[in-house]
């Protein structure tokens, strides 16, 4: 009974989190760089974009499920845990606030209607940032017990 | 050559060698070559995801003149280069958790059904995984191996999950903990049932917490508290609750042998109070009221340790409201309890036990009766009867 099943499900959900925001942020520095070269950016760069705002979506979607006591995503669970454990999460409000202006900033970004992104791109750092130290933390775990196991 | 670029070949070698690794195990048996064609298209997406991530930085090169004997200028040229080496951690990961955490294995599964000294074995434990798979009506081989102790091992290959369950090397003839073994496979009905779990327990639970928070907790101690329980303890009590309505009384008996320590009341971050485990199975029984089970005198042999080295703890995280609202929660969705179709059958098998002669029963029937007999009984003659009945002396796999 040990907590391999625990740690190896948390360092996937954590990944595919990661994943996610990362693409979006790749997204959202190609388009910057390409615009700063007064190119136009191509559809691949502005598409990775909609990867950071499904996952605010769901983020968004999930606290306001816990509210009125809905269907969760775990996903949506471990980023709230991943960004709680870097001192960002202040008030459940101020975190829904900053990812509804997120998601607006990022809509208008693809569409090239404000060059900067105030609220956004911080936001998908700390959740890229935190939920890939959270799988490397947990995947470092699984290591020792897999060499135990082995 | 970048180093970049070197990290690539590294990443693109490690996936090479399990392809070669994979292309060498020859006449593969049914369960093994199952997971190797999914292992196969997993390594198929791994390819894919480095030649993303090459091709992303050839572009990030073109587009920003990047040399590794000059720092970046812009700000986005500096985030975007993170975001490339976070891919490449992602890919590293993503490896070593369906990849290396699983290829070692493959000679284990290997070795112990062919070795002389454990093919044996290896077939009772597997006949036993596959009555209980069975049983529950989870359609699907599953390699089972001895090795460190009982766990279960998820793999998650593109959409797909596969499983490999390890049982205790040292309990191989202990054939009475076996039953614990349910409570892996019960990880396995989780993850099968996860989304009615994250649409009524999970919502509940979380209420429940909102609710009773005292006002000396901050949002981010709520925020791990959350996360303890949804991620971690609802797991586990349902692969309990699970293990009990499935296997019955003996899961709970062997439980509390394995759960007795020092601090039975203490809530673990990765478990639940063993206390709560334990008094949550014991109202399952209660309920299941099968014969010739008293629950009241199991409740006391625990209390009297439980009781007598500590006391219930009244720890915000263990709020009654809570718990009440996980286990019934947990119990709903588990729903039917299998055991009492079978119960009869694992009453008569421990009478026959007892008498000295083994039923022609299922082996998951006479586990579950051995698990129930006095500690004092010497089970090493069942366990040999067990043995020539599931994998005769002239067994070969």
């Amino acid at each position: 009974m040990t907590r391999q099943w625990q740690l190896i499900r948390d360092a996937q959900t954590f990944l595919e989190a990661s994943k996610l925001a990362n693409s979006a942020l790749k997204g959202i520095h190609f388009v910057q760089i390409t615009r700063d070269m007064k190119q136009a950016p191509s559809a691949s760069h502005t598409e990775k974009i909609d990867d950071g705002i499904k996952l605010l979506k769901k983020v968004l979607a999930t606290l306001e499920a816990r509210e009125k006591h809905e269907t969760v995503s775990s996903e949506a669970l471990s980023i709230l845990y991943a960004i709680s454990q870097g001192q960002m999460l202040g008030s459940t409000s101020a975190l829904k606030q900053t990812i509804v202006k997120s998601i607006g900033e990022l809509e208008k970004f693809k569409l090239g209607d404000v060059e900067s992104l105030e609220n956004a791109e911080e936001l998908l750092e700390i959740i890229a940032g935190s939920t890939a130290e959270e799988a490397m933390k947990t995947s470092a775990k699984v290591r020792i017990f897999m060499a135990e196991a082995q | 050559m970048f180093l970049v670029n070197q990290k690539s070949a590294v990443l693109s070698s490690k996936i090479a060698f399990a392809e070669k690794r994979l292309g060498t195990i020859s006449f593969p048996d049914n369960t093994l070559e199952a997971y190797i064609k999914d292992l196969a298209d997993w390594l198929n997406e791994l390819k894919d995801n480095v030649r993303i991530a090459q091709n992303e930085f050839r572009e990030f090169l073109e587009r920003t003149n990047f040399s590794e004997d000059a720092y970046l200028q812009t700000e986005p040229q500096r985030r975007l280069l993170e975001d490339l080496l976070r891919t490449y951690e992602g890919i590293e990961t993503s490896f070593y958790l369906g990849v290396d955490a699983f290829l070692p294995l493959i000679p284990v599964w290997i070795n112990q059904r062919r070795d002389e000294t454990t093919k044996r074995e290896h077939k009772l434990l597997i006949d036993f995984i596959q009555e209980l798979l069975q049983l529950l009506g989870i359609p699907r081989e599953m390699m089972a191996i001895f090795g460190e102790s009982h766990a279960c091992l998820p793999l998650s290959w593109r959409n797909l999950m596969r499983y490999v369950v390890f049982a205790t090397y040292s309990e191989i003839e202990n054939l009475r903990r076996w039953v614990i073994l349910t409570h892996e496979i019960g990880h396995i009905f989780y993850d099968l049932h996860s989304e009615e779990f994250k649409s009524s327990v999970i919502p509940q639970v979380m209420r429940k917490l909102v609710e009773t928070k005292p006002p000396n907790i901050g949002q981010r101690e709520l925020e791990d508290i959350i996360y303890i329980w949804t991620d971690k303890w609802i797991p586990e009590l349902a692969c309990d609750c699970f293990s009990v309505k499935t296997i019955g009384p003996p899961y709970a008996v062997q439980f509390m042998v394995m759960a007795l320590n020092s601090k039975p009341d203490y809530p673990y971050e990765s478990h639940p109070p063993m206390t709560l485990r334990v008094d949550f199975m014991m109202d399952i029984l209660e309920s299941l009221a099968l014969p010739e089970f008293d629950v009241a005198f199991h409740r006391d042999v625990w209390n009297s340790y439980s009781r007598s080295v500590t006391q219930p703890s009244s720890r915000y995280i263990l709020h009654e409201e809570v718990t009440k609202a996980a286990l019934s929660g947990i119990n709903e969705i588990v729903g039917a309890a299998s055991v009492e179709r079978g119960w009869n059958d694992v009453l008569a098998t421990r009478q026959d036990l007892s008498n000295g002669k083994v039923p022609d029963k299922n082996l998951v029937s006479i586990v579950s009766a051995m698990a129930l007999l006095e500690p004092t009984i010497n089970l090493e003659q069942v366990y040999r009867f067990l043995l020539e009945r599931h994998a005769p002396s002239s067994y070969a796999p």
